[in-house]
């Protein structure tokens, strides 16, 4: 990144600090607490891990899960004793939505537990204007991924990102990207921070694939095409433990001003390394909104990030279709109710 | 690639038998759906897939391949990446123009004929080799794209 691009975007980042901080969205926790439709904060944890939590919201139940998994338990734990709980969720169903429709909600980011390690080289790309270069193990490029499936015996990628979650295990991603409508992809495999082909924190293996059923059941309904994979450990992490986690929104008002990344490997990308557009969102018609964004094919599911403060921010878009006809915009579902509840479905889920 | 392909096989026998998705979403009482996956047994699916020249393949537009390198004897083995729907980037034919000091190579992608892509396409992408075969072999002579 260029060094005025910088300045500007720290100090963009600053004032979207101090405004969230003024109408105190800053302090909200898990937003959802109140909906009768969703999982409330303790959710998934065992009865002697639950005793042990103290507040609420995110953090509280996450502290209360670190403290359990001491790395002896994590040493001993038998295969059987991380499947986590899984509860059957019923909510509203989720029509096209363009506008808030109940309130805005937000979870705030995460660092890591760990401070990650990075194996392998530094990036070596041409400097572009879209590349933004961050070296390995940045928060974005680390909580950024590149996903490799396979669907109808065909390998495809996408990208995804970590996002912060009670159960600390989930990547956000499109709904396209874990099924094709009807039938899930498989050999779903997250790999963060991919640079030319190195993989400094790893593979990382789905555990179970989530979208809506309104995706799910009809691949034309790109408004409520988003998805989410609940990831296995990895050398006894949890990703966003290990990692960190992109916060997330829903029902904001279109119009926010984005940062979006992602792998595209369509030409004239060729899926190298992370790309980053930013700009503002405007209203795309039926449930849907676009922001100018050349990225190609391999970017879908690459998060766009909101009040983003150079490191972290909240997912409230992502890469998702394009027509053929205009190239130069990139469309996302309104992450609306559609994202409330497909976030409430996995956030208590940990491997 | 090899192991790739026995993979995918692998996986599309899970699929088939039922042991790829264990939720049956859309019965209406949830408005999320998910399944379960066992951990790949040939790691991450990065191998690239093989495409073959369809000539039913129509509205062709030239694109740009990501490399080509020498296959044995008259060999060449070109990759390229379709982005968007399947049915709406598919291989329709590969270009040789070939001369002295260089081999011009030309990727064509189109859509099926039945296909409709002129709604939403998926920003997902797919990486392809394809075989060409040569009047000589590539030697040291130049390639150049004929797409850029």
């Amino acid at each position: 990144m260029k060094g005025n691009e910088f300045m500007k975007l720290s100090a963009f980042g600053a004032a979207v600090a101090a405004a969230l901080l003024a109408v105190g969205l800053a302090t909200g926790g898990a937003g959802a607490a109140t909906d009768t439709g969703v999982v409330s904060g303790t959710a998934g944890l065992s009865p002697e891990v639950a005793a042990t939590v103290h507040g609420a919201g995110v953090d509280a139940h996450e502290q209360a899960l670190a403290a359990y998994w001491t790395p002896e338990r994590m040493r001993t734990a038998r295969p059987e004793s991380e499947i986590p709980a899984v509860k059957d969720h019923k909510g509203v169903a989720s029509a096209a939505q363009s506008a808030p429709a109940g309130p805005a909600g937000q979870v705030a980011a995460a660092a890591p537990k760990a401070e990650p390690k990075a194996v392998g080289g530094t990036q070596d790309v041409t400097p572009q204007a879209y590349y933004p270069n961050y070296p390995v193990g940045h928060p974005v490029a680390r909580t950024y991924g590149k996903v490799f499936f396979t669907s109808l015996g065909l390998n495809y990628v996408c990208s995804a990102t970590v996002v912060n979650t009670e159960g600390k295990s989930s990547v956000w991603t499109a709904g396209h990207c874990v099924s094709d409508g009807q039938a899930w992809n498989t050999n779903w495999t997250f790999v963060p921070n991919y640079a030319s082909g190195s993989a400094p924190y790893g593979y990382w293996y789905a555990y179970q694939l989530w979208t809506t059923t309104a995706w799910f059941n009809n691949n034309n309904d790109f408004a409520n095409d988003v998805g989410s994979a609940v990831l296995n450990r990895n050398n006894g992490w949890r990703v966003t433990d290990y990692l960190g986690g992109q916060g997330i929104a829903w029902n904001y008002p279109i119009g926010q001003y984005v940062y979006a990344f992602g792998y595209p490997q369509a030409s004239p990308f060729n899926g190298c390394c992370l790309v980053g557009e930013n700009g503002p969102t405007y209203d795309g018609g039926g449930g849907t909104i676009y922001m100018v964004n050349y990225m190609t094919g391999g970017s879908s599911g690459g998060a766009w990030l909101m009040s983003f403060d150079g490191n972290w921010g909240y997912i409230n878009g992502h890469n998702d279709f394009k027509y053929n006809s205009l190239p130069q915009y990139m469309y996302s579902p309104y992450y609306g109710n559609q994202v409330l509840s497909l976030y409430n479905a996995v956030r208590n889920i940990s491997t | 690639m090899r192991r790739m392909h026995a993979g995918a096989a692998l996986a599309l026998l899970l699929l088939m038998t039922g042991c790829g998705g264990t939720v049956h979403p859309g019965n209406g009482s949830s408005d999320v759906a998910s399944t379960t996956l066992p951990i790949p047994t040939g790691g991450a699916p990065t191998g690239l897939n093989h495409a073959v020249p369809d000539p039913s393949v129509v509205d062709l537009r030239k694109t740009r391949f990501d490399r080509v390198t020498a296959g044995t004897g008259n060999e060449l083995v070109v990759q390229y990446t379709a982005g968007g729907k399947a049915d709406c980037a598919k291989l329709g034919r590969v270009d040789v123009a070939e001369s002295a000091d260089a081999v011009t190579v030309t990727v064509h992608l189109g859509r099926l004929p039945a296909a409709q892509c002129g709604g939403e396409q998926p920003m997902i992408a797919a990486s392809f080799e394809t075989t060409v075969t040569l009047k000589a072999p590539l030697g040291s002579r130049q390639v150049r794209d004929g797409a850029s």
